[in-house]
């Protein structure tokens, strides 16, 4: 598999050490895990601080997103990124939002910005349905 | 009431003023046709001679219409007029009318007996004429009384009339002038206003009569629609206040559905994934990660049980019932220390017991209980470790005059400023690292203290937490 850049946004240290497992096991070598959206915010804005620090992992390519996190949460988040993609390198990163929530509501709310590509349902992931999924995101 | 008397008499009297004017003008007219009648009597009496022929029905025509002068005169005089003609010595004219008809009567007889033949010509002649003249003599003195009369209503009622009517006026515009200072007085009265004296001992006191009775009758309309105001608008905050809250009621409880079926699901969700794990690692002989991974297994479970047991305490915590009981806290304490012994280490702790109490505390143990675990519970989860004290857990339990006082406090890490008015949220949790909670601790305390009506408040930083619950005093 091509090389992909993933940072995973989930308060939940279990969840992240899951997708982290599944993602490894389907090839993704470069992970960065933040667990609020608050500080994925600032290792985003110091953009040319992380690109000389993770030379190989920066800046991702896919962002999972939690929705429920303390601080900030996957919403907060989604709209304080979406003014700050439009002016670094930023353009090109997709967001897939990685929840327990299946409500509608929460899809159709994160659906309303066209950097998010796909919501996945937290416990119904198997690897094969991930591997699809990153291929077809990129 | 005096006033509507003087008025319909001084109309009446006009009226009747009139009224006799009238009459004496009627008086006036039948006199001269008398007098007319009278002339006609005498124009053709003296045209008779011995030679010519008697006309016998033309002169009893003439006598006919005479005599039907004072007739019509003594119609037209009432019982009044004759009063007043007798009190203005006038009655003479009553008198001449009388007269008047006898006289006619006989003058009448006279031509009867000529016709019969039973008088003699020029004897007859003679006597109609002394008739005649009798009659023009009777117009004559009648004239007299009636002008008198006449005379006697203009100079006497009209200046009467006129009289009244100006008092009458004086007395309008005096009644109307008291009216107006009267009312001017009260508005004075009530406009200047005293602190002692409610409005209706000050109308009581210095307004009297109708008006009185008129501000009394205002004042308890304007206070009985105030009060329908009153109530009415009290009706719609109370209304408006239940809409609210019953919203509030509704939103809680989707919000926590939503959470509850979030908070259920995701350790079921991460153990169905990590017992994959652990096959697969035992498959491929990585048993250490096994290991790990059914420690993670082991964690989710010990959370869901917590969450499950948060639900179910807030649940009770609606369904409790309310019986209050002599609460033994010592042993509460101790039942308490007991449980969470089982969670975690208490060896590390030191906890502090402060119970000054008069009388026993009297209320629901169940909640009281609660209340308690959880914040003792909290203070011992979020210690700070960075401090070189001993995480400490001080409860102080005081009895204030109408209330008991319970004080739960801790040197363990706060909470963050920005979030203190979350605290009491359902499914909060400030320390994602730390918290293995379920959120729901601090909103069952908070439910409980609702429910026992007392309050809840909160000091926290760096240094520690401190809760403070105010709790009334169960009226035994």
């Amino acid at each position: 598999m091509k090389r992909v850049n993933v940072l995973i946004v989930d308060d939940n240290e279990l969840d992240r050490y899951i997708l982290r497992r599944q993602l490894t096991k389907i090839g993704v070598e470069s992970i960065i895990e933040k667990d609020d959206g608050s500080t994925a915010l600032e290792f985003l804005q110091d953009y040319d601080k992380n690109a000389m620090l993770y030379p190989d992992e920066f800046p991702p390519v896919v962002i999972f997103l939690d929705i429920n996190m303390p601080k900030l949460n996957g919403f907060d988040f989604l709209k304080e990124f979406s003014t700050m993609r439009t002016r670094n390198e930023l353009a090109s990163v997709v967001v897939c939002m990685y929840s327990s929530s299946e409500r509608l509501e929460d899809k159709e709310k994160a659906a309303k910005f066209d950097f998010v590509a796909d919501f996945i349902v937290k416990g119904e992931v198997t690897e094969a349905f991930l591997a699809n999924k990153i291929t077809s995101l990129r | 009431m005096l006033i509507v008397l003087l008025t319909v008499f001084e109309i009446t009297l006009t009226l009747w003023s009139v009224f006799e004017i009238s009459n004496g003008v009627k008086f006036h007219e039948l006199n001269l046709n008398h007098f007319k009648y009278s002339s006609q009597l005498m124009n053709k009496v003296s045209s008779l001679d011995a030679n010519s022929n008697v006309k016998v029905d033309n002169l009893r025509a003439v006598v006919l219409n005479i005599r039907q002068q004072p007739i019509d005169c003594m119609d037209t005089i009432n019982v009044v007029n004759k009063f007043i003609m007798e009190a203005i010595d006038t009655d003479s004219a009553i008198a001449l009318c009388i007269q008047d008809i006898k006289d006619a009567d006989h003058a009448l007889s006279l031509i009867d007996d000529f016709e019969n033949g039973s008088l003699d010509k020029e004897i007859f002649i003679s006597k109609l004429k002394a008739s005649a003249v009798t009659f023009n003599q009777t117009s004559i003195l009648f004239e007299e009384p009636v002008s008198k009369t006449l005379s006697f209503i203009m100079k006497f009622m009209i200046p009467l009339v006129v009289i009244i009517s100006f008092f009458n006026i004086i007395f309008i515009s005096f009644m109307s002038n008291t009216i107006t200072r009267s009312i001017r007085h009260a508005i004075q009265q009530l406009n200047h206003k005293k602190k002692k004296i409610s409005l209706s001992d000050d109308i009581s006191k210095n307004v009297s009569g109708e008006l009185k009775v008129l501000l009394q009758a205002a004042q308890k309309r304007i206070t009985s629609e105030m009060l329908m105001v009153e109530v009415n608008k009290k009706l719609e905050t109370l209304d408006e206040q239940r809409t609210e809250s019953l919203t509030r009621a509704n939103q809680e409880l989707s919000q926590f559905a939503y959470r509850t079926s979030h908070d259920l699901k995701a350790p079921l969700s991460a153990t169905k994934i990590l017992t994959r794990f652990i096959i697969e690692d035992i498959n491929a002989g990585q048993l250490e990660n096994a290991v790990q991974d059914t420690q993670h297994v082991h964690d989710q479970m010990e959370k869901l049980e917590e969450l499950v047991m948060g639900i179910l305490s807030l649940t009770e915590a609606d369904s409790t019932e309310n019986i209050n009981s002599s609460i033994n806290l010592d042993m509460v304490l101790d039942d308490i220390q007991q449980r969470l012994s089982g969670m975690m280490n208490l060896s590390d702790y030191t906890m502090e017991r402060h119970i000054n109490l008069d009388h026993a505390l009297v209320n629901n143990q169940t909640r009281i209980t609660q209340i308690l675990e959880n914040l003792i519970s909290n203070a011992l989860k979020y210690k700070d470790n960075s401090k070189p004290d001993v995480p400490f857990v001080r409860i102080t339990i005081s009895e204030l005059v109408e209330s008991y006082q319970l004080d739960i406090e801790d040197n363990g890490i706060g909470i963050p400023v920005d979030r203190h008015d979350e605290v009491f949220g359902m499914f909060k949790r400030f320390h994602p690292q730390i918290s293995f909670g379920s959120g729901l601790g601090l909103a069952i305390v908070k439910k409980h203290v609702d429910y026992l009506k007392g309050t809840i408040s909160m000091e926290t930083s760096d240094q520690g937490t401190k809760f403070s619950i105010n709790i009334p005093k169960v009226i035994v």
